[in-house]
């Protein structure tokens, strides 16, 4: 199926780039500046009538539809699983289809979802959402086409950028506990023992040295006396800290969570200029 | 799908051998690159900087390059294609089995178990070639050997202790074994690797392995709640090894699976090392994945609580926390997909801890570490 869809992008692309000659590139460009949101649908319009003449309305209409069909192609094939920290489906990229019509001079309901910002809508994107602006930036670049797993990879890579971000942002203000030589990291935000209490209830590893016991204490049962227990429990209450910009700038210090320096040091400086 | 795109996050390793490079390009033509589901192996006999950059052009594969010696050069090629007319080997039961030993569900999702041996391989692939590097610097002969093994894990005595307690108590096992069959040729041979091994390195003291505890500690959890005809089957599980006792099959099935060069004679105790850094590598990804589960809602337990007679619950639950909050009967769940990615994202980014905040990951002299070691 996707094989299908993908021919038909390439052949309805082939076919209106052929028709339109030198002016190909201009609706490439519109169509870019629609996929980025910087121009709403009327103007993508409104740009497009004045290229397209009235024999061409049918390839632009039939590349539409042929990008729709593959973007739905995309989402459906995607199994939808419930990871906890994924924010969206692709039903939150339905609801956004915009309210104009797509298609020129002719009276259908197909929508196409606009890619907007997903700082907006704040949630995160999923293949079928890529995959409109992975196409437009293949042409661009004289690619014919792109594969379906590209997007569910580029989008997969998204959330595991965000996850490292997370992470990094809220072990530098919890704890958490390490393991295997210190190469993972789990419990993130354990309640950090009082390292001057030492008895068989506090204890951490399983495998500890032993106790030394005062032989005077050792009558004391530490079990079944509840208010001993409640006094090896954490005495003070969970502050919860909201994580502010602050927190963000000083997380991404750390280099190895952006690899890229263009994007590291483009985006710091974005940061720096929203903490004035 | 999703299992695919893990491999390539990791770092292509190409391995130039630079002692090679006399060899002419011409013998590149000759490489067969064959697209299967999961083993794709790319044999060079060298790898010339302008050959190199044909490989990340192919699919999202992993390609591993052997440094194999110029000597064995058209048979290396032929081969290759005896390999690669053979079906591609799947471990999935014994993975499967392998995984629900050490701490995951009866039956273990298909889905995981796949993605498991995804990584099984290219994590084990990964640990031979350095340790073939490490064995070509040291004898100028790239078959690792236990001392290659030994060098790369030199950072941590723990796991070099693991790994010394683990096949000493195999030499023994087989030892005994064999007097049962009364074969009396392997005693023989067991008694001179055995002071062979023992000469190396230095001797390391009885330390707290946190791991080990932990391993064995769920698996005695999970065996307190399985019913007979359970425990039997568990039984069962745990001895699945890819180990090669006196038969030649598993040993023959392993490296077929691991794609390693069919030309380069890999004696049985380095085919056991592999083993046994099989088993760590499913043991650590279990481990790490089942850890992912303790999140601040399951963490907490009151004072007053006792689990069973097993000792104090505040430290038992971090240790396993599925088990040991069910106060009996629970199931455990089993190892979903999610928490395997999970898992290896917090591994990939603690890995990067050592080079310290300034230094990039995807610097080229970064060494990526591996599960097992």
């Amino acid at each position: 199926m996707s094989a299908s869809s993908t021919d038909n992008v390439i052949v309805a692309k082939e076919a209106l780039a052929l028709a339109l000659g030198d002016n190909w590139e201009t609706y490439r460009l519109n169509m870019t500046h629609w996929f980025r949101n910087r121009w709403t649908k009327e103007e993508f319009d409104a740009a497009s009538r004045e290229i397209l003449t009235a024999d061409k309305i049918h390839l632009h209409n039939q590349l539409l539809l042929a990008l729709i069909n593959r973007i739905e192609a995309v989402t459906v094939l995607r199994p939808i699983s419930s990871m906890r920290k994924r924010k969206s489906s692709s039903s939150n990229v339905s609801d956004l289809f915009n309210t104009g019509h797509c298609f020129m001079g002719v009276n259908q309901t197909a929508q196409l979802p606009v890619e907007t910002n997903c700082a907006q809508h704040k949630f995160l994107p999923d293949a079928g959402f890529i995959m409109g602006r992975l196409l437009l930036g293949a042409w661009e670049i004289g690619l014919t086409s792109v594969d379906d797993n590209v997007a569910e990879y580029v989008a997969m890579a998204v959330r595991q950028m965000l996850k490292n971000l997370i992470a990094g942002i809220i072990k530098s203000r919890k704890h958490y506990k390490t393991s295997g030589d210190g190469n993972f990291y789990y419990d993130v935000g354990a309640q950090l023992r009082d390292p001057s209490l030492r008895n068989t209830v506090t204890r951490q590893k399983l495998d500890d040295a032993p106790l030394e016991l005062d032989k005077e204490q050792q009558r004391h049962q530490l079990d079944n006396d509840i208010l001993a227990l409640s006094a090896c429990e954490q005495v003070l209450p969970n502050e919860r800290i909201v994580i502010t910009l602050r927190d963000c700038q000083d997380a991404l210090r750390d280099r190895n969570l952006i690899g890229s320096h263009a994007i590291y040091s483009i985006n710091m400086e974005r940061l720096n200029m929203m903490m004035h | 799908m999703n299992y695919q795109s893990k491999r390539v996050l990791r770092q292509n390793s190409v391995s130039v051998a630079a002692a090679d490079m006399a060899t002419p390009v011409a013998g590149t033509p000759q490489v067969q690159i064959m697209e299967e589901n999961k083993s794709v192996h790319v044999m060079r006999q060298v790898v010339p900087m302008q050959g190199g950059n044909m490989q990340p052009q192919q699919q999202q594969q992993q390609q591993q390059i052997q440094a194999v010696p110029v000597a064995a050069g058209a048979s290396s090629v032929t081969a290759n294609q005896q390999i690669i007319d053979d079906a591609p080997v799947s471990l999935i039961t014994e993975i499967a089995d392998i995984m629900r030993s050490f701490g995951d569900s009866d039956h273990p999702l298909t889905a995981s178990v796949k993605l498991v041996e995804q990584i099984l391989q290219q994590q084990l692939r990964g640990i031979f070639n350095e340790a073939s590097l490490v064995a070509m610097r040291r004898k100028q002969n790239p078959c690792p050997s236990q001392a290659d093994f030994e060098f790369l894990m030199r950072n941590h005595a723990v796991k070099i202790a693991r790994m010394r307690k683990h096949l000493k108590d195999m030499r023994i096992l087989k030892r005994f074994l064999s007097i049962r069959t009364g074969r009396p040729q392997d005693f023989i041979d067991e008694t001179d690797q055995q002071e062979e091994d023992e000469e190396l390195a230095v001797e390391v003291q009885e330390l707290h392995d946190e791991d080990r505890m932990r391993r064995l500690f769920r698996a005695d959890r999970i065996s307190q709640i399985l019913t007979g005809q359970q425990y039997m089957e568990f039984n069962e599980a745990r001895k699945t090894s890819f180990y090669c006792r006196h038969g030649e099959k598993i040993k023959n099935k392993f490296r077929r699976f691991l794609d390693l060069p069919a030309d380069l004679r890999i004696p049985t105790p380095t085919m056991n090392i592999l083993a046994y850094l099989a088993h760590e590598t499913i043991a650590a990804i279990v481990d790490y994945s089942i850890l992912t589960r303790l999140n601040s809602s399951n963490r907490v337990t009151e004072p007053y609580s006792r689990v069973t007679s097993a000792g104090g619950s505040p430290a038992m639950m971090h240790v396993c926390p599925e088990v040991t909050q069910g106060r009996g009967m629970e199931v455990v769940k089993p190892i979903s997909v999610q928490e395997i990615h999970e898992a290896m994202r917090r591994f990939r980014q603690m890995s990067s801890r050592k080079i310290g905040r300034y230094r990039n990951s995807c610097d080229i002299d970064f060494r990526r570490s591996f599960l097992a070691i």
